[in-house]
């Protein structure tokens, strides 16, 4: 091809760079960016932990809290989360400009307050979760829900021994 | 004492001259840095340039997990580049390990490879830029690149969120508890006890 010919084409394609840093730019509106929890619906039951395949989202319990990390440096944006998350509580925004000279900045804690067993006094599930449970939940077994697994299992043993809180219907 | 990439914006008012650093990536986020000079996002218009050698480099696109048979490679290549200098912690695995951070053949991102070089090397930590993303989209980088030369603010913020409550959830859930009661309305639980 002639050069001629060459800077023709040029001119008809004409400028493809974009301004960017200095110009914002469009994202599709289904693109996989920046994954957010919704602090206010979050119960904490781990579901997209136990989904996330690098553990970027890390479920702890910390004395009366259980804490829902999300660690942004490690996510890979695959937005399992989101689709695992019975609440709709996480959810993978348009957002890319992640950049940060701070490390900690890429953290977001969710700390959840924990109801204690009513037996031995451990805290073992959020309020937000046992609610949500008793919602769905068909209830018949009385305070039993509040109790911690432990002792849930003990509290038949209990009945047949004919002490304790048997609960019978 | 640990330079901040603040500090580093005051000491370097030149052009960006970046080494590309492969501590053990996959290919993706080298591909997206290749993108970055390519026609559609040029940065060279901003001055950004890749070169050869670390020597020629104010600072370090790293990409990869830093896997343990390349940690010495690493290390050197970060020892060459001339002070002041920056490293770009590229993708999910320079920043945070990515889906190998606690594999056996792996360092773990760059905050564990600061780690090691303090303690077994003695260097101090270059300031750095984390830009997240598997592997980040071109324009990430570029963000991240004009966050390091300042012309940006960076938006990302830690977030932490405590739920609020004093010491009366368990009478709220009882409440909750009692007002569900309907649902067990017309099913009990019969006992057949000797065929009754």
């Amino acid at each position: 091809m002639g050069r001629i010919k060459l800077m023709g084409l040029a001119v008809s394609i004409g400028k493809v760079t974009e301004r960017y840093p200095f110009a914002p730019v469009e994202v599709p509106d289904d693109y996989r960016g920046k994954p957010v929890i919704d602090p206010g619906i979050c119960t904490g039951c781990g579901a997209c932990a136990s989904a996330c395949p690098p553990q970027a989202i890390q479920v702890k319990e910390e004395g009366e809290f259980r804490v829902v990390h999300l660690f942004l440096g490690r996510c890979i944006f695959c937005g399992r989360c989101q689709d695992v998350c019975p609440e709709g509580a996480i959810r993978l925004t348009t957002e890319f400009e992640l950049a940060t000279p701070n490390h900690d900045d890429l953290h977001q804690f969710v700390r959840l307050r924990m109801v204690r067993c009513v037996r031995c006094g451990r805290p073992f599930d959020t309020y937000r979760h046992l609610v949500r449970s008793l919602r769905e939940v068909p209830f018949i077994e009385g305070e039993r829900l509040l109790l911690c697994p432990e002792c849930r299992a003990k509290a038949p043993l209990d009945w047949l021994e004919g002490g304790g809180d048997g609960n019978e219907g | 004492m640990e330079t901040r990439v603040e500090d580093y914006r005051k000491l370097v008012k030149r052009s960006l001259w970046v080494f590309h650093l492969n501590s053990g990536s996959c290919n993706g986020c080298d591909i997206e840095i290749l993108n970055v000079f390519a026609p559609r996002n040029d940065v060279e218009r901003l001055g950004i340039k890749l070169v050869g050698s670390p020597r020629h480099a104010d600072a370090i696109a790293l990409t990869g997990p830093v896997t343990r048979e390349c940690l010495p490679k690493v290390v050197d290549a970060i020892k060459a580049v001339p002070e002041p200098k920056i490293v770009l912690a590229i993708g999910a695995c320079a920043c945070g390990g990515g889906i190998w951070y606690d594999t056996y053949s792996v360092v773990g991102g760059v905050k564990e490879l600061y780690r090691i070089m303090k303690e077994e090397y003695g260097m101090e930590a270059p300031p750095t830029v984390f830009i997240p993303g598997c592997p980040p989209k071109p324009e990430a980088i570029i963000y991240g690149v004009a966050v390091a030369k300042g012309m940006i603010e960076p938006k990302q913020r830690r977030m932490v969120y405590v739920e609020e409550g004093g010491g009366d959830e368990l009478a709220r859930m009882l409440e909750e508890v009692n007002g569900l009661r309907h649902f067990s309305a017309g099913f009990k639980v019969r006992r057949d006890v000797n065929g009754t």
